[in-house]
């Protein structure tokens, strides 16, 4: 294994730390790998005096419990609740209420594509025989099929439009009532 | 011997390797090798530990091309040193009562 794996190794293993704690310990240990090969020690060698990432990484979280946290985890104080309030009234309602709105009508737009679709097709196989064949009716036919062509290519389009600005919209309010 | 017996001792080995100069990771480890074994990934922790204490004082400082980050006691570590110091007679007192009348070859 080179250091390279071997410290990625590491880094994933300290994922739960905050950036700032994870780049200390890496620098450290980055620090080491370079005394150690400054003293004329291989890669590996190296490697197997450090031991596993795992090992490494269990030692660096062992004291994590102790360490002071400026601030508690998963709460909210009171004047940020009411911030939330306020800011959840004034912005987060109306703007919701838009978005929500934009992707109903996106979806209705999509079930219009399915009517249309499937008018095309009934028109295709009805008119001909209302007319009773000729030209008309072939004319009939290929109408119909261009019809329930374009509602298929509506129906695809507006429910992409549509699962998009779904996934946006849960993106947006997780984005705003993420606890930090 | 005790963890926490050790935890401490090591804490205090590593300030005494710092008290008459600054000192970076790899030296600590290699200076403190002919009394006690500490390995790298026992060094960070106490180290963390002491900085978050304000028992040290850290710097980076380059040299030859590579970052070592090197540490300095503060008044604060001094006064540890001092207090396990003067427990060390604390220390006898209690193993001279853990081995009265006991046939230990120490």
């Amino acid at each position: 294994m080179t250091y390279k794996k071997w410290e990625r190794r590491l880094k994933s293993r300290l994922h739960s730390l905050s950036r700032d704690e994870r780049d200390r310990a890496l620098e450290y240990y980055r620090e080491m790998r370079d005394e150690m090969s400054f003293n004329g020690k291989s890669e590996e060698k190296i490697i197997a005096e450090l031991g596993s990432p795992e090992s490494c990484a269990r030692s660096v979280l062992a004291d994590r419990e102790t360490q002071p946290t400026t601030r508690k985890k998963g709460g909210y104080s009171f004047a940020e609740v009411i911030g939330l309030i306020f800011f959840t009234i004034i912005l987060v309602v109306p703007l919701s209420a838009v978005l929500i709105s934009v992707i109903v009508a996106m979806g209705a737009c999509s079930l219009v594509g399915v009517a249309a679709s499937l008018g095309g097709i009934a028109f295709a196989i009805g008119y001909p025989i209302y007319i009773g064949g000729g030209t008309i009716g072939i004319a009939g036919i290929g109408l119909g099929i261009a019809a329930s062509g374009v509602g298929l290519l509506l129906f695809v389009g507006f429910a992409l439009v549509t699962k998009y600005a779904a996934i946006l919209f849960g993106k947006f309010i997780r984005a705003i009532y993420k606890r930090r | 011997m005790d963890a926490q017996l050790k935890k401490g001792l090591l804490e205090i080995c590593v300030l005494s390797a710092i008290e008459r100069e600054e000192s970076y990771g790899y030296k600590i480890i290699s200076d403190l090798e002919p009394y006690v074994v500490i390995s790298e990934s026992t060094l960070y922790p106490i180290l963390r530990r002491l900085e978050q204490s304000g028992a040290v004082t850290t710097r980076n400082v380059e040299y030859n091309g590579r970052l070592r980050r090197y540490f300095s006691i503060t008044p604060i570590g001094r006064e540890k040193v001092k207090d396990f110091i003067d427990s060390m007679s604390e220390f006898d007192r209690i193993k001279k009562f853990i081995l009265r009348g006991k046939s230990y070859d120490l």
